[in-house]
């Protein structure tokens, strides 16, 4: 079944079209990059999706209309990671991940056995449990990245939209997200992530979504969204590619020369 | 509940118990101490040997003051522990952001234009609609632009244009005893207060409360920001709503009988923030009784100086506060890029 069937999104922010016409679908299981240079209109159009922004045409969510879900529903339904996140303040890492538990409480009900289940399990997978009882403020930026990761996904909502989760992330802690993204998709959640990182989207991802001034311009496998024409028309790049253990990989290597011009 | 989840659970309520105890202490200390030449025991064998001048003492003259010192600073610590989660700003407070000043606008323009005299509710109505408009306006900026420093500088505006038009309102004041009567407002006082104050102010003051207190776990969730949490199905508009709503009843019925009292809404919940581990919804209780034992010792300080004048309420709060903004606005600005 379909988790995400999103048919002719359009978002216009103050009165100018940002995201125009865009349709997808993404399937359990799937983990899908939303790839496009700055400005494209990727962290409008999952803001659409987490229905933060009001847009035009239609998301299905499970097979039900994204408007026809009230708050709660939405909530757990489908979990939101802003870009830039950070905790206002300097709560403990586990309280912070307790906060993925809040669609599923009512109002003055206290965190039930099942929800501190859940909570300790996403620690433990995102390997946070022995920071747990640290404040937000103590922790490294990979620490930290890990911790609002985990707050998301304590959400156990079917669909995750993840905006830019690997943004200043160094190498090491880019994979480790990476790898907890794939892990949480190969559980039966449909996830689409931001990136800006070619290279990782084509090694992890099993769809790509390439989107240029707001259109969707290509989507499918790596191999096709990533071409040499893709690349040069939508990020003015070429890029590298080879192999390492059976898997293809890719590399951004040079800007096209038609932008020497322009010097962008 | 994990071992780690019920030894915090168990310090949140010896917090707030070891807080309630403080303040029955600091009641029972205003209730038994003051300008009589006995000492807590004596007043205490007098009322139960049936001493009735010393009782109307007590109950007519302490006993107000003493319950509208707890409910006020409840009010202020409590407004002010909701309005820093609301607005994920450390130093917002009723006083500091004009509200208290608003509200006290309110009730001298209810004076001046003497429909104080024509409803008993025109003062408390009057002083609950400025800190409506002043908290309403500021939470508007706040959502345009949410930088600490910028909603600092509009409440001292708005603080400011208050202050001034009250001061224009005392400065055309008909006489000499309406002057002292409005003077009230911006100073802020508990003393001749009666128990029809107490009942005037204090339905106001529990419907604000619940208001801000049923916020609690909303305001959790707006420590990862606005859209996570309304991604986590929190609605931001009812949310602002009930802050707003709730502060505006609290602080403007608290205004209404003792005027502006600034810095408690700071002070207290600040103090207590690092004990519950920076939870918003966790400072609200523990931030609303340290508030109401902040004021409940500060007028007790007061009653008790050897001062010729009694000292103004708002006056002592201010000198103990100033000093503590000025500590946390400097650490504000350090932790900001």
């Amino acid at each position: 079944m379909m988790l995400l069937e999103a048919e002719r999104i359009s978002v216009a922010l103050a009165g100018r079209t940002v995201v125009s016409g865009v349709s997808f679908r993404a399937a359990a299981g799937q983990l899908i990059a939303l790839l496009g240079p700055n400005g494209a209109g990727k962290t409008t159009l999952l803001a659409a999706l987490a229905g933060l922004r009001p847009f035009q045409g239609s998301a299905w969510i499970q097979g039900r209309s994204l408007a026809s879900l009230n708050r709660r529903e939405k909530a757990r339904a489908l979990a939101y990671l802003p870009q830039g996140q950070t905790a206002h303040w300097p709560l403990t890492v586990r309280r912070l991940v307790e906060l993925g538990r809040l669609p599923h409480l009512a109002p003055w009900q206290p965190l039930a056995a099942t929800d501190r289940l859940a909570v300790e399990t996403i620690l433990q997978r995102t390997g946070i449990a022995p920071l747990a009882e640290r404040p937000f403020d103590t922790l490294s930026g990979g620490e930290r990245a890990r911790t609002l990761l985990a707050r998301v996904l304590a959400v156990e909502a079917p669909l995750v939209l993840a905006d830019e989760p690997v943004a200043s992330l160094d190498p090491y802690h880019q994979l480790q997200v990476m790898e907890l993204l794939r892990d949480y998709a190969n559980s039966g959640a449909a996830i689409i992530v931001v990136l800006h990182d070619l290279t990782l989207a084509a090694r992890f991802c099993d769809a790509l979504l390439l989107l240029g001034n707001g259109a969707l311009v290509a989507s499918g496998s790596p191999d096709h969204v990533l071409s040499a024409e893709h690349l040069a028309a939508i990020y003015q790049i070429s890029a590298l590619h080879g192999e390492q253990d059976g898997q293809h990989y890719l590399l951004p290597w040079r800007r096209q020369p038609m932008a020497l011009g322009t010097t962008g | 509940m994990t071992n780690t989840a019920m030894a915090e659970h168990r310090r949140y309520q010896r917090i707030n118990l070891g807080l309630a105890i403080l303040l029955v202490g600091l009641a029972s200390t205003g209730l038994l101490l003051g300008h009589l030449s006995l000492n807590p025991w004596q007043t205490l064998n007098h009322l139960l040997s049936g001493d009735e001048r010393l009782a109307v003492i007590v109950l007519e003259i302490r006993l107000p003051r003493v319950l509208l010192g707890l409910l006020v600073g409840a009010s202020l610590g409590l407004s002010g522990a909701a309005l820093q989660g609301l607005l994920r700003n450390p130093l917002a407070e009723p006083g500091i952001l004009g509200v208290s000043a608003s509200a006290g606008l309110g009730a001298v323009l209810a004076l001046y234009f003497g429909l104080a005299q024509v409803t008993l509710w025109a003062l408390p109505g009057f002083a609950l609609l400025g800190a409506l408009l002043a908290t309403a306006f500021l939470a508007l900026l706040a959502i345009r632009d949410s930088s600490p420093l910028s909603l600092i500088l509009a409440g001292v505006a708005v603080s400011s244009l208050a202050v001034a038009l009250t001061s224009l309102a005392l400065n055309l004041a008909p006489n000499p005893l309406a002057l002292s009567e409005m003077v009230l407002w911006l100073l802020g006082s508990l003393r001749d207060r009666g128990l029809s104050d107490v009942v005037l102010a204090a339905p106001f003051m529990l419907l604000g409360w619940a208001l801000l207190l049923s916020a609690g776990r909303e305001l959790d969730a707006l420590t990862l920001g606005e859209d996570a949490a309304r991604s986590l199905g929190v609605g931001l508009g009812w949310l602002r709503a009930r802050v707003i709503g709730g502060t505006a009843l609290a602080v403007g019925a608290a205004t209404a009988v003792t005027g502006s009292v600034g810095f408690v809404g700071l002070i207290a919940p600040h103090l207590l923030r690092p004990w519950v581990g920076y939870q918003p919804s966790r400072v609200l209780l523990p931030g609303a009784l340290a508030g109401a034992a902040l004021l409940a010792a500060a007028d007790l300080a007061i009653r008790l100086l050897p001062t010729r004048q009694e000292l103004m309420l708002g006056v002592v709060t201010a000198l103990l506060g100033v000093p503590f903004f000025v500590h946390l606005l400097l650490r504000t600005r350090r932790a900001l890029p």
